[in-house]
């Protein structure tokens, strides 16, 4: 029965998993394309507020305990839906520096690596950072410490910049083929 | 239509098929691209004409076969090992640590797969060795769907760039595996039904399979367009998002 049990399991999360990769998979799609339609940036300064502790701890001496649940629970869902953004910048970014290393330039290849290393980086904390969120959004006064290495994702916006710019200068025939 | 007719029907159209994803891929120079998955599809078909051609001879029919399904399950790892290889080789520092990861979760798969194996009764009252060899089948089975799950969990969670023919070959591997692996349930554990249906519903999920291979590898692709241009980075715009929430 086990055994059965397993089997089933098994069989229904690798069909679920199946639909979802061919009904999202944007393989076909061109990066910078969905880049400009769904590439989004996340106000940094904003998310340090959201996570900050003594934020927190001044937000928790002037509110009455159940408002500062709920206000806790706000800013914690706000800095969630900001990591996810920052997740799926990286994972867009990671697509683009794949086409990026296509390029001829010795220096844009160089630069798409970097691009790549930070954005597998940035998306690795997300990891971490959305479960540490997910577990203050259940304990709001637990005075946690969220790990999101933010001028990483800063580094990672700088370089994507400067590989843009770089190659708006760069001659036709060096260009991306997508 | 009769029985025979459909399993006629069913034993030739992937042969007709994968002839054609062979040709394809050695046309677009797939071949170095994909070379256990190519070796896989001139297999099969290759078997299956040989088995036609013994198929009134029981002994050998029965001992070509499952020598040959053998080496088939092997090359299927195989295959989805190459796509697992082909996916993550562009990210050098990924590398080792994702292969890695992939033979630590076919170590725990195969321990479980033995489990299921140990586990499982069987009757003694048909075939044994039969019962045995499916039952080894499905144990195979069972490590190839996971490191499936792995494979599509890996590729999402981290966020990397699924390639157009390494999608068409998981998805075909995919519901072939999770078919393959309920119908041995059905028949080697739970023995719900006959041999001569596990073979019909079985040969089914392999012309489906087949048919995934063939809607991504035959097809022409859309021919690829240059950028002219890059989107500029337009910082106003991007903090939108958030400064909307914080108004609120």
């Amino acid at each position: 029965m086990i055994a059965t049990i397993i089997v089933a399991c098994t069989v229904a999360v690798l069909l679920i998993l199946v639909w979802q990769l061919t009904r999202t998979s944007t393989a076909g799609a061109d990066p910078l394309q969905v880049w400009e339609v769904r590439g989004r940036q996340v106000n940094v300064d904003a998310f340090r507020l959201l996570v900050d502790p003594s934020e927190a701890a001044y937000l928790c001496k002037s509110t009455p305990r159940v408002e500062f649940r709920r206000l806790q629970r706000l800013r914690t869902a706000l800095a969630l839906r900001c990591v996810r953004t920052m997740a799926g910048n990286a994972a867009l970014l990671m697509r683009v520096a794949t086409l990026a290393r296509q390029a001829d330039h010795t220096e844009i290849v160089n630069a798409a690596d970097r691009l790549m290393f930070l954005s597998f980086r940035v998306r690795m904390n997300a990891l971490v950072a959305e479960a540490y969120l997910l577990l203050k959004w259940v304990f709001p006064v637990w005075g946690i410490i969220v790990p999101m290495p933010l001028e990483r994702y800063e580094r990672l916006l700088q370089t994507c910049d400067w590989i843009l710019a770089r190659y708006q200068h760069t001659p036709a025939q060096n260009r991306i083929v997508g | 239509m009769n029985t025979s007719n459909v399993t006629m029907a069913l034993w030739i159209t992937p042969i007709v098929i994968q002839s054609t994803i062979v040709l394809v891929m050695l046309h677009r120079k797939l071949v170095k691209v994909f070379p256990v998955f190519f070796f896989y599809s001139v297999l099969i078909p290759a078997r299956e004409i040989l088995l036609l051609l013994v198929r009134n001879h029981r002994a050998l029919y029965f001992r070509t076969y499952w020598f040959t399904e053998a080496i088939v399950v092997v090359l299927s790892l195989g295959v989805i090992y190459e796509v697992v290889w082909h996916l993550i080789r562009p990210y050098s520092f990924l590398r080792r640590i994702a292969l890695r990861f992939f033979w630590i979760v076919a170590a725990v798969a195969l321990a479980l797969g033995l489990i299921l194996f140990l586990s499982s009764s069987w009757s003694g009252q048909w075939d044994s060795h039969f019962e045995i060899i499916i039952l080894v089948e499905r144990s195979v089975r069972f490590l190839q769907a996971c490191w499936l799950i792995v494979l599509v969990l890996l590729m999402s969670r981290l966020g990397l760039t699924w390639q157009y023919y390494a999608v068409g070959i998981a998805t075909g591997f995919g519901v072939f595996s999770a078919s393959a692996l309920v119908l041995l349930e059905l028949r080697a554990h739970l023995q719900l039904i006959t041999n001569e249906t596990l073979a019909l519903l079985n040969s089914t999920a392999y012309n489906v399979a087949v048919a995934i291979w063939a809607l991504y590898f035959v097809p022409s692709r859309p021919r690829r367009v240059m950028i002219e241009s890059l989107p500029n980075t337009e910082i106003a715009r991007w903090n939108e998002v958030l400064s909307e929430y914080l108004k609120k």
